[in-house]
């Protein structure tokens, strides 16, 4: 059984098949709150986000995704003080060891599977804090990523500030985002200003990461002391997602129309997938949509299950997937509500 | 102390128990937003914010009157009761952009 989690801004969607031909649709989960990201617990237990503009945000948890329940000391910041808990963009796990990536940026972890959370002050305090402005999307730290070799390397994306790294279990974080173009300068701060959309790590080289920014499409070969462009073959620079199937080592983007317009260029839909590690893009492969389509995929709507599969949500609902790599693509027949977010939850 | 109804919007009682009327004894109007959350802890958070009162955008009446601040919290109830917790409609646009497009990535 393949189970899909589909966060809307309007609930979360499960999408199950036996065979990743066939799916069935359950929900919404969560009627009328945004579902922002899912995460796993080391007890087992499935985690997501829910958020409202009017209510906040909260992590829910549930051992059979149909019965859920709030956790009540999730993320917080302190009472009295300025900072706001917007979204919870990032549940992820390092060991027995669970962080959650906010907006307004932060970093909160728990040791016990999510029931109580602690700030990361280390990250959440940082010297350049002052400096940190919020990008069209908010000030959201939104990508977390460890190695697997190294549970104390860590790497955290905040947009529109940059991608920092740890290596001290997140005691400390370092801004590695040299090679990358500024897009939000700061007056005060030189080592900021980079508004990261989305990284990916190499499961295989800790020190391989790929990074969709809102300047372009790059890639680190050390961990992120230094950044180079990928862009070949690419028909534009700017995107949200991007995702890596570990069964090919295929990486896909959903190339933009600049960071004025955000739309598919000339109105078609198409996933690109670099096959050589991002050393060049092309289309991939054949059923994208080919009738105009305009909507787009955000950053964290995109998931592999690392057989191939490859699931991508987009602003108008639809539900984009392949189960061979990229060579073949299908939309489903339902259109749900905004998505926000992907994850494969079973597989 | 009276025994009073805290009546939820739907939103709430998603993730609370699905009730959306929440018999509790209280004797005030905030008196009855602590009893809601000892019996569902974990609408706390969606009522309040960091900064310890109500989120800008919800809304607490009681008697047709909001009660945002100290005074209106403090405002006495008796037997039937009725505190009614809404999501206000400038949620959803207005002010409520800056929020909206924070659920935008990047």
């Amino acid at each position: 059984m393949t189970t899909i989690g589909v966060g809307t801004v309007k609930g979360a969607f499960l999408l199950r098949s036996d065979d990743r031909s066939e799916w069935a649709l359950e929900g919404p989960h969560f009627k009328g709150w945004s579902v922002t990201t899912f995460g796993r617990a080391p007890s087992g237990e499935h985690l997501l986000a829910t958020g409202s503009n009017w209510f906040g945000a909260a992590i829910q948890r549930s051992r059979d995704l149909d019965t859920w329940e709030q956790v009540v000391a999730g993320p917080a910041w302190p009472q009295g003080g300025d900072r706001k808990l917007n979204n919870i963009w990032a549940i992820a796990r390092v060991g027995d060891v669970l962080f959650a990536a906010v907006d307004e940026a932060g970093l909160f972890r728990s040791e016990d599977a999510g029931t109580s959370w602690q700030p990361v002050d280390g990250f959440n305090e940082h010297p350049t804090r002052p400096g940190w402005r919020p990008g069209f999307g908010g000030l959201a730290a939104h990508r977390f990523l460890s190695d697997p070799e190294d549970p104390h390397r860590m790497w955290l994306a905040v947009s529109a500030v940059g991608v920092f790294r740890s290596e001290d279990g997140g005691e400390t974080w370092a801004l590695r985002n040299d090679g990358v173009d500024k897009t939000a300068p700061s007056d005060d701060y030189d080592e900021i200003g980079y508004c990261v959309h989305c990284i990916v790590a190499d499961p295989e080289d800790a020190d391989t990461i790929w990074r969709q920014d809102h300047s372009g499409v790059y890639r680190t070969r050390d961990g992120g002391d230094r950044w180079e462009r990928i862009e070949q073959g690419l028909p534009a620079r700017f995107g949200f997602p991007m995702v890596r199937d570990d069964a090919s080592g295929a990486l896909f983007v959903v190339p933009l129309e600049s960071d004025e317009h955000r739309m598919p260029v000339d109105g078609a839909f198409r996933v690109y997938r670099s096959t050589d590690r991002g050393d060049s893009w092309h289309v991939s492969g054949a059923g994208q949509p080919e009738d105009r389509f305009y909507a787009e995929v955000l950053r964290d709507a995109a998931a592999t299950d690392g057989d191939g599969g490859v699931y991508l949500g987009s602003t108008a609902g639809t539900v984009h997937l392949t189960t061979d790599g990229g060579d073949h693509w299908a939309t489903l027949p339902d259109v749900l509500p905004r998505i926000l977010s992907v994850a494969v939850l079973e597989s | 102390m009276p025994s009073v109804m805290v009546r939820i919007p739907s939103l709430l009682a998603e993730v609370g128990d699905g009730r959306k009327a929440i018999p509790v004894e209280a004797g005030t109007v905030g008196g009855a937003l602590e009893a809601l959350f000892g019996v569902l802890p974990q609408l706390r958070v969606h009522v309040f914010d960091e900064t310890g009162g109500v989120r800008p955008h919800v809304s607490v009446f009681h008697e047709g009157r909001a009660a945002r601040d100290r005074e209106h919290l403090d405002a006495p109830l008796s037997d039937g009761s009725v505190v009614t917790i809404l999501q206000a409609v400038s949620g959803g646009s207005a002010t409520g952009a800056h929020r909206r497009r924070s659920t935008d990535a990047a």
